[in-house]
């Protein structure tokens, strides 16, 4: 079966750069003069067109530039938006690969899972519970591990995104916890966008393949639909880890312990103010690196996570300019992790951990006077299920067996208040209350400042918390490798951010800097007894400076540039921050090379050293990926190929204290190849 | 299996649909583009009270604010429209709109508005925006996105307040808002 799928994915690419072959060939003899010939008649085409006709041309760009500008220069806070578009000219996969993509923040893979640094902050063995993730406003991270899921076991496909807004620094006031270094906002496509019937085939390096069908439509005046699922494998690779060079080790080869396969099914029904939503996904992964204390290459190794919801909400816009939006919500989530340990004798211990949760929220905003707005809102969350086992099958043996609940209350008020023509202020207050910890406020202020047209100086103060999640309270795997602690108190931060954005002959022009300060950071530690453990360890803080120049040309050319300094100290002895690239620099380039048929899309990532756990460093990394797109190519098929690191750079990435490797090596060069058909 | 034969599908796809030209194909065009489009089509379906400044021999399309339309402006500028002329001029002040046919208020002036409203009230004269909101403040014609299609909605108050004469053709097209 294997050598059969080899054959098959062999063709693949010979078909599709023979297609590429073709299309170059059969443009390079014709293509300047007939693309010069349509430029110059057009726009008289579409003046010459009827009214009638002119409302039903398409537009290439779905976020117009007003819509674009109104929401990043009048927000308190500084915001980057990845778009489907931009998701499908630099061919990302995973959430990550956005991420990635975005000024400031960086992913680490311990081919595992995916960690999120943001502002230089990246704690070893955190789940990225310092981001909120969001899902057309629905809150993803869960109730045991407060995990924002953005690998492959993200509950969404990609295609299915319409775009990625980060939103930086402290968002408590509006969110409550998690929201502690920015909030990610994912938003789904909406059937108009989906157009019918579509089925996508993906096929990439080690026996990777996705297939995707999903179907959009507007049923007469009112009802929205959108119905996709998703199939995705890949056999992952065989990898090399010298720290486990020994024989009975295999060398320190580990085959066949990095497969990779989620399934992915969602629904979105809209019906007038009405909206309903629902999600499942469920991701198993192999883990090839030895991690937890497991047996080194045992393909019994492996983690599982599941997570579904239920999303109802209802909005109404009343007379005078206000809305009432009202959302009820059911959440599940479902860790089973498998680890082979040799304690002798050699044992399955396993993990289980479920949350389920379920909450509701109301939400009312009103304009006075035409001019300023205010809006209010209460929010509750019940934890009726959050339970965590760890246990050995034979000889049987219970470490933990931990069920729990909690509940919380938020209400909060948030205020934009337009002073004069230039200047609007921005302000919002919200209150938590937490079964097992006491209330807190967490404010924001933002002076929203335009002198000239197409300047915005923002000048921000924000506070945000986060409470500990039951997995840092509670979670031991019998002291074998990790114990609890139950005294932990939730760590709070505060934000200083300065940001200026400008439009200058059609650049985009953004430059910002920030200074943060973090008490009673929850981090992972290595006891004196050996064992990791949570602690509340002290005070850290940080500052950085981001700068980013934009361009869109209307021939499709775009190209996007951004640096960012970022660092972080502690300031108590013996403490562990400095896993952070001191320098990070994105460059972004789309070039069309047929007008709107094929494109190639360039990405380059640089991130200066980083140190690992053992006080070395990893020694930076560039990386740069390239996409060749082609839209709607023979009818409604559009066709990519990527080329991920491309030039192969052998590169790691700092691993967290459940390793014995101090780095874990990344990707090498990787091919994807995609194809997408609309009937 | 099922993975081999959605393949064999891809690759069916692939190859049996026949080569067409693809400049022939549907185009997609600049958001910018086709609201200038629309803004010369309105010339069409909008009758102005004769005024004794303008001398019947053209049309003045007036942007008030920061410009979003770019290299578009310049095409349809000085085409003809009715007979008349189109003369697309930026107005930094709502002194100097006396003259315009239409006036395109831009985003940038969201926050302004509604003393621009107030500057023009008894000029009889289109006013058109981009931008939420607008048309509920008091613009007559206020495009947005509907489907990656440009719509729009229309203020029938606010121009029944002016003396200009709006088709029906128009209306109709057009998702009607009240203000408040």
């Amino acid at each position: 079966m294997i050598k059969h799928k080899k054959i098959i994915y062999n063709i693949i690419l010979v078909c599709s750069v023979l297609l590429y072959a073709v299309l170059f060939f059969s443009f390079s003899a014709t293509g300047p003069s007939i693309s010069f010939a349509a430029s110059t008649d057009k726009p008289k085409d579409l003046v010459d067109l009827p009214i009638e006709e002119l409302m039903k041309v398409e537009v290439s760009t779905v976020l117009g530039a007003s819509k674009y500008e109104q929401k990043i220069s009048d927000a308190p806070a500084s915001i980057s938006i990845v778009t489907a578009q931009e998701i499908k000219q630099y061919g990302y996969r995973t959430l990550a690969d956005v991420i990635n993509s975005v000024r400031g923040l960086y992913v680490t893979y311990d081919r595992s899972y995916n960690y999120l640094g943001a502002r230089g902050f990246a704690r070893p063995g955190d789940y990225n519970t310092r981001m909120l993730l969001l899902i057309d406003g629905h809150r993803m991270n869960n109730n045991i591990y407060d995990t924002a899921t953005i690998g492959t076991e993200f509950i969404l496909d990609l295609d299915l995104v319409d775009r990625v807004e980060v939103i930086r620094g402290p968002s408590s006031s509006l969110y409550g916890s998690n929201a502690f270094f920015g909030v990610i906002n994912v938003i789904t496509k909406r059937s108009s966008d989906m157009k019918g019937l579509e089925v996508s085939l993906e096929a990439g390096s080690y026996d990777t393949y996705k297939e995707r069908v999903s179907f959009g439509h507007k049923f007469g005046n009112d009802l929205e639909v959108v119905l996709s699922a998703t199939n995705y494998k890949s056999r992952g690779q065989s990898l090399y880890y010298k720290e486990y060079v020994r024989p009975e080790t295999n060398f320190g080869r580990s085959d066949n312990n990095d497969p990779d396969a989620y399934t992915s099914l969602f629904a979105d029904l809209k019906f007038s103010g009405l909206s309903v939503q629902a999600a499942y996904g469920t991701r198993t992964k192999g883990i090839p690196t030895g991690a937890w204390s497991t047996v080194f290459n045992d393909d019994r190794t492996k983690v599982s996570d599941s997570q579904g919801y239920v999303d109802v909400k209802y909005e109404k816009k009343f007379e005078y300019d206000q809305n009432l939006s009202v959302r009820l919500f059911y959440d599940y989530y479902r860790y089973d992790g498998k680890y082979i340990i040799d304690y002798p004798p050699l044992t399955m211990n396993k993990d289980l951990a479920v949350g389920k949760w379920w909450g509701g929220e109301a939400f009312y905003s009103k304009k006075i006077w035409n001019r300023h707005t205010i809006m209010a809102g209460v929010e509750y969350r019940d934890n009726f299920l959050q339970q965590q086992r760890n246990f050995d099958e034979n000889p049987p043996a219970v470490y933990i067996d931990d069920k729990s609940a909690s509940y919380s209350i938020g209400t909060y008020v948030q205020g934009e208040f337009v002073i004069s023509d230039k200047v609007i202020f921005n302000a919002g207050v919200r209150y938590d209350h937490y079964k097992d910890f006491s209330g807190r406020f967490n404010p924001r202020v933002a002076l929203i400042y335009n002198p000239f047209d197409g300047t915005t100086v923002k000048l921000l103060y924000g506070e945000a918390y986060r409470i500990p999640n039951i997995y840092e309270l509670y979670y031991t795997d019998g002291n074998n490798s990790q114990k609890a602690n139950p005294n932990l108190e939730p760590e709070t931060i505060r934000t200083y951010e300065l940001a200026l954005e400008h439009y200058i002959h059609g650049f985009r022009v953004s430059l910002s800097g920030f200074y943060y300060d973090v008490r009673n950071l929850i981090t992972q530690q290595l006891g004196t007894d050996g064992l990791m453990v949570f602690n509340n360890a002290g005070k850290a803080d940080g500052k950085g400076i981001e700068f980013e120049i934009e361009r869109k040309w209307s021939n499709g050319l775009t190209g996007k540039l951004a640096y960012s300094f970022q660092e972080v100290k502690g300031r108590e002895e013996g403490t562990y921050y400095e896993n952070f690239p001191r320098h990070l620099v994105k460059f972004n380039t789309f070039v069309p090379i047929i007008k709107k048929k094929l494109g190639a899309g360039i990405e380059v990532q640089y991130a200066s050293p980083r140190k690992n756990p053992d006080g070395t460093d990893d020694g930076g990394y560039t990386i740069v990926n390239t996409t060749l797109l082609s839209e709607k190519v023979l009818g409604n098929l559009d066709l990519s190929l990527s080329v991920y690191n491309m030039f192969d750079k052998k590169y790691s990435n700092p691993g967290s204290r459940e390793h014995t490797q101090s780095d874990i090596e990344q990707d090498g060069r990787t091919f994807g190849l995609k194809a997408t058909y609309r009937f | 299996m099922k993975r081999t034969l959605f393949i064999i599908i891809c690759c069916a796809l692939v190859f049996s649909v026949q080569l067409r030209p693809f400049y022939a194909g549907e185009r997609e065009f600049n958001e910018y583009e086709v609201k200038a489009a629309f803004l010369v089509n309105f010339f069409k379906f909008v009758e102005w009270p004769s005024r004794a400044q303008d001398g019947g021999t053209t049309y003045n399309l007036c942007i008030y604010g920061s410009d979003p339309f770019g290299q578009y402006t310049k095409i349809i500028d000085g085409t003809k429209v009715r007979g008349r002329t189109l003369d697309v001029k930026r107005v930094v002040s709502v002194r100097s709109v006396k003259e315009c046919n239409i006036l395109f208020v831009s985003s940038s002036e969201r926050r302004r508005v509604n003393a621009v409203l107030d500057a023009v009230k008894g000029m009889d004269m289109l006013t058109v925006g981009d931008t939420e909101g607008y048309a509920r403040s008091g613009i007559m014609v206020n495009f947005f996105m509907e489907a990656k299609r440009v719509k729009f909605e229309i203020n029938l108050n606010a121009i029944k307040r002016t003396k200009i004469n709006v088709s029906s053709q128009l209306l109709k097209l057009g998702k009607m808002v009240d203000n408040e």
